[in-house]
């Protein structure tokens, strides 16, 4: 074994200076090292995507056969359904209320672990919690404290004396949005606290303090240099949460799942059941997948234009 | 700045409830898993378990093939790993160094990858597995997991190959090195760091992905830990205190791993977009 | 074919879904009989079996179903040793789980390698395509007779039986006598009437008691479903189409949707509960006066100590007198045409599985329903179970055969619980009528 390492070692080195020195135009070169990647992306990331829009135009049948050309069939189905309406509505508010919550509180408690006090890193570690954890399994855990019967959240409320009688918090119409909306900015708040925090560690002390000896007050501190410092961390975070969000198909799975009907149902749930669950067709699943993308792609343009990784990537 | 000890307090006191928020659930999780399967279903529910029972963290490997859930995690969530590296590092590492043209369209589709999840694209990537008779394969969970975290890994490690100065590389190109040596010799070492975060990363996340698991793998054996768990919802006899206390199983070592790339999470995330 | 969705969706297997809430609660419970004690004792079970024939070898291809480890550990370690070395009959024996054995077996009889003999939840598919042998051209007469009616029925195709039942199991009313007795009722439900009242009894008795436990949550509504339907007198299908939205259909979810909503004898939000985690659980800890479910509501309550009496009757049909109605649910096990004649080694197979002694042996390790009269003898003797096997002589079967009964299913968990939170009996059938039809 060692004999054969030392071999090539020393094989290596002898040939290679010529090996390495071969002509090559700088775009080949970079198919060689970015080739891999790109392979595992274009047929992971870029070919069911493709193939989502083929199998979008065909009819497929319940055992999976692909019964061919059926042109918008399918979209003509899907777009027909009063369901949709409804699941794209709850994404959208479920989505820009969640952001919205998950902004204000991660500033607030990036603001506070950004102040001197004893176990601050105690509490920095246990917002790892949240972060690390299946998101499936914290769901799984909230669908339990909501439970009507056996759920922690019922009597400690009544023992607070915050509601009267116990209530079905996923199964109430009422309060499955609010619940959901909770689990979704529990489970999103530290990593929105740890970037801006690392945005407000990025903000050099002498700026804070120059701004103080000039006397701005808390609030002026906050708009005049706080936030300036901050906007590129917040849009990241808004925006990384937004597209995650929309993602998270395991909190509606989860929390949704003893509601029949799809009236609390979201994008990626909705085409989850019908093409795995309840309505077993593919090519309507697949035309729903296609505005998934659709919408996907706005996410896309928003990340660029917020973010310009480009930009960065100069500098 | 000094601040008042009143202050110290106040903020020691509001950490203290968000730190307690955020373990909330999870502490919840415990004291059900230490009831028994009869206490649990009490109507109304008793906060602590009048007999602390343990035995549900042992006997979960038994109830169900527990150990078969956690080895499938092992085995894609390091193949996965593995994988990521192989195509990621050369990757980042190339973007760091060179200038082409396409570059740009390079970096389009990264940003797909962070975009798309596989929840999306499941069912495409459900039948693109049955046309290559990958359904029910490892490698049917491996490839997603790792491409999906590739654009994590090439931004990070971008960042610090970035960060190595070329002079270096430059100094064992002259000593008659490759490129690909000058970066196995140089710049992989001072890159270490990056490279254990983006490999604790992709593992975690692997570790936890759940859709695509869910959908393409059929075979009992085969199921992850986050498949596993989830079935104890479904089919079965509800049996909470095993489904918590094999899911306290599963986050235990995320939390740590987690714990021990704290630093750099951060800097893999907003790389490329801020600086 | 079952499609992908069903496998993963609810239940692999009809009988494999009963027996697992089974299984996981037996091994959790502290483990259960292993195999080698049952191993000493087998070659006296087949020797002593009806199989007495001497065949002249052969070889036969069997694939059986994973029910619980034990049941496996039978076929591997005592009943296919025995049957070797009693007829010189080579077996090649797979033990498949219910996870991968809808997509392995299809893939073998696609290519031409189906197995002499399954045991598997579905045959009409098979059946249709003329794959499969007679049930008469593989058990003898009185393996025949000895299988229950009702199940042996439940195997035909177009009035031919191509499957035998290989095990049951039935889902019946479980009353909660305590709570009956509390509420001054002298004995079972027999019709409708008395179970609104009797609910509205136990619902009325201090300490918060759940009259009637109901489900049409998104997992298995069928369950509750079948039964009211059919003790309501309608049926999935009429005239060979699907028939949910009929009149009376729209009658008994009128009157379950009562129960729930204006009468308030049910637990909170009925179409959203599921039974596993949601019906059985209260009326195992004694919380509900009445549930529909199958021998593992007996089994967790004798497991978990719960204290909880209990008795089971047929479901009552809507008006007293009628008779009973019980939800079947049976696996099968079936014989695969070959191309040279394999009915002989088959027929020794089958009749030797079915054979008194052998096949109690199986019906117990399995944790399930015999499907035969003389197993039914034996297992009758445990007074939980003795009320499930008694009904399964009258019990009816979903169109679970029927290639379209995926989509039934699916619109069903779709939209059949609506119909208790408040979307009208009319709407919610016609909403399920609707998505079966497209």
């Amino acid at each position: 074994m060692t004999r054969f390492v030392a071999d090539t070692r020393r094989d290596t080195k002898a040939r290679s200076p010529r090996l390495s020195r071969v002509r090559r135009s700088p775009e080949a070169r970079a198919l060689i090292w970015l080739g891999p990647s790109l392979i595992l992306i274009l047929g992971v990331v870029v070919y069911p995507i493709v193939i989502l829009v083929q199998t979008s135009l065909d009819r497929i049948n319940l055992t999976g056969l692909d019964k061919g050309f059926v042109g918008f069939a399918n979209f003509q189905k899907l777009f027909s359904q009063p369901d949709l309406v409804p699941v794209l509505w709850n994404t959208a508010s479920w989505v820009a209320v969640s952001v919205t919550l998950i902004m204000v509180l991660g500033f607030f408690v990036a603001e506070l672990l950004n102040q001197r006090f004893p176990f601050r890193k105690a509490i920095r570690l246990a917002l790892l919690v949240p972060w690390a954890a299946s998101v499936l399994m914290t769901a799984m855990g909230f669908r339990w404290i909501y439970s009507f019967y056996y759920g922690a959240l019922n009597p400690v409320l009544q023992a607070l004396h915050l509601i009267s009688s116990p209530v079905d918090w996923l199964g109430t119409d009422a309060t499955f949005f609010p619940s959901l909306v909770i689990v979704t900015v529990f489970v999103s708040v530290p990593f929105t606290t740890y970037v801006l925090l690392a945005g407000l560690q990025s903000i050099p002390g002498e700026v804070l303090e120059a701004a103080v000896i000039d006397g701005a007050g808390r609030t002026q501190v906050a708009r005049f240099v706080t936030l300036p410092f901050l906007r590129p961390y917040i849009g990241l975070a808004a925006v990384l949460n937004a597209i995650w969000i929309f993602n998270s198909f395991p909190l509606v799975y989860i929390l949704n799942k003893s509601n029949p009907g799809y009236s609390h149902d979201v994008a990626l749930t909705y085409m989850y059941k019908l093409a795995f669950d309840t309505a077993l067709d593919m090519g309507e699943a697949a035309a729903m997948s296609v505005v998934n993308v659709m919408i996907l792609t706005v996410f896309v343009i928003l990340y660029m234009r917020v973010l310009r990784p480009e930009d960065a990537e100069a500098a | 700045m000094r601040q008042s000890r009143r202050a110290t307090l106040l903020f020691l006191l509001a950490g203290l409830v968000v730190g307690a928020l955020a373990l909330a659930p999870y502490l919840q999780m415990f004291l059900t898993a230490a009831k028994t399967a009869n206490e649990v279903q009490a109507i109304p529910p008793t906060l602590l378990p009048e007999h602390w029972d343990f035995s549900n963290f042992l006997t979960v490997w038994t109830a169900v093939p527990f150990a078969d859930y956690l080895r499938s995690t092992l085995i894609v969530a390091s193949g996965s790993t593995v994988l990521v590296l192989l195509v990621g590092i050369p990757a980042a590492y190339y973007l760091a160094r060179f200038r082409f043209r396409g570059r740009r369209i390079y970096l389009l589709l990264m940003i797909m990858t962070q975009v798309f999840a596989p929840a999306s694209l499941v069912i495409g990537l459900f039948r693109e597995y049955i046309a290559f008779g990958l359904i029910d394969s490892y490698a049917a969970l491996i490839i997603p997991d790792a491409a999906f975290n590739a654009a994590f890994t090439i931004w990070l490690l971008h960042g610090f190959f970035a960060s190595i100065p070329p002079s270096l590389e430059e100094a064992a190109l002259i000593d008659g090195c490759s490129t690909l040596q000058a970066l196995v010799r140089v710049s992989l070492p001072l890159a270490m760091p990056g490279i254990v975060t983006a490999a604790i990363y992709s593992f975690i996340a692997a570790w936890n992905e759940f859709v695509v698991a869910l959908t393409i793998l059929s075979t009992e054996d085969k199921k992850p830990l986050t498949v596993g768990i989830s079935e104890f919802l479904g089919q079965f006899n509800v049996d909470w205190p095993h489904l918590f206390a094999g899911s306290l199983i599963a986050i235990v070592p995320v939390v740590i791993l987690f714990a021990v790339i704290e630093r750099y999470l951060v800097n893999g995330l907003t790389a490329g977009s801020v600086k | 074919m079952r499609s992908m969705g069903n496998e993963r969706g609810a239940i692999p297997g009809r009988v494999a879904a009963v027996l697992a809430a089974a299984v996981l609660l037996v091994s959790a419970c502290g483990g259960s009989a292993s195999s080698p004690s049952v191993a000493a004792s087998a070659p006296a079970s087949v020797a002593s079996s009806a199989a007495a024939s001497t065949a002249a070898g052969g070889t036969l291809n069997v694939v059986v179903a994973d029910y619980t480890t034990d049941s496996d550990n039978w076929w591997k370690n005592t009943f296919v040793p025995a049957f070797q070395q009693k007829t010189g009959i080579t077996v090649n024996l797979q033990v498949m789980s219910w996870a991968d054995i809808h997509q392995k077996v299809a893939s073998m009889v696609q290519t031409g390698q189906a197995p002499d003999i399954l045991n598997i939840d579905t045959y009409a598919n098979y059946a249709e395509q003329g794959l499969l042998l007679p049930v008469s051209s593989v058990i003898s007469p009185a393996t025949q007779a000895d299988i229950v009616p009702a199940l042996l029925k439940s195997g035909e195709y177009n009035g031919t039986g191509y499957a035998m039942p290989i095990i049951a199991s039935s889902n019946i009313l479980y009353y909660n006598t305590d709570l009956f007795t509390k509420a001054g009722i002298s004995g079972p439900p027999t019709s409708w009437a008395d179970i609104q009242a009797d609910a509205q009894k136990i619902s009325a008795l201090p300490g918060g008691y759940i009259g009637y436990a109901m489900q049409l949550g998104p997992q298995v509504p069928q369950t509750e479903w079948s039964v009211w339907q059919w003790a309501g007198g309608g049926d999935y299908k009429t005239n060979g189409a699907w028939s949910l939205n009929t009149p009376a259909n729209v009658a008994t979810l009128s009157f379950m949707s009562d129960l729930a909503n204006k009468y308030k004898v049910t637990e909170v939000n009925p179409g959203k509960t599921n039974m596993v985690d949601g019906t059985w659980p209260l009326f195992i800890q004694g919380k509900a006066g009445m549930v529909i479910g199958n021998p593992a509501v007996g089994q967790q309550i004798a497991t978990k100590a719960t204290g909880v009496k209990w008795a089971a009757v047929p479901f009552p049909s809507m008006n007293a007198g009628g008779k009973g109605v019980v939800l079947g649910i049976a696996d099968y096990i079936m014989a695969f045409k070959q191309k040279t004649d394999n009915t002989a080694a088959v027929k020794q197979f089958l009749d030797a599985f079915y054979a008194q002694q052998a096949y109690g042996e199986f019906a117990k390790l399995s944790t399930l329903l015999p499907a035969t009269t003389s197993g039914a003898a034996t297992m009758s003797s445990d007074p939980n179970l003795k009320p499930f096997i008694d009904a399964l002589a009258q019990a009816t079967f979903t169109p679970a055969q029927d290639p379209g009964w995926d989509k039934v299913l699916g619109a069903m968990k779709t939209y059949m619980g609506l119909g208790l939170q408040g979307t009208s009996a009319t709407d919610t059938l016609n909403q399920v009528q609707t998505a079966i039809g497209n």
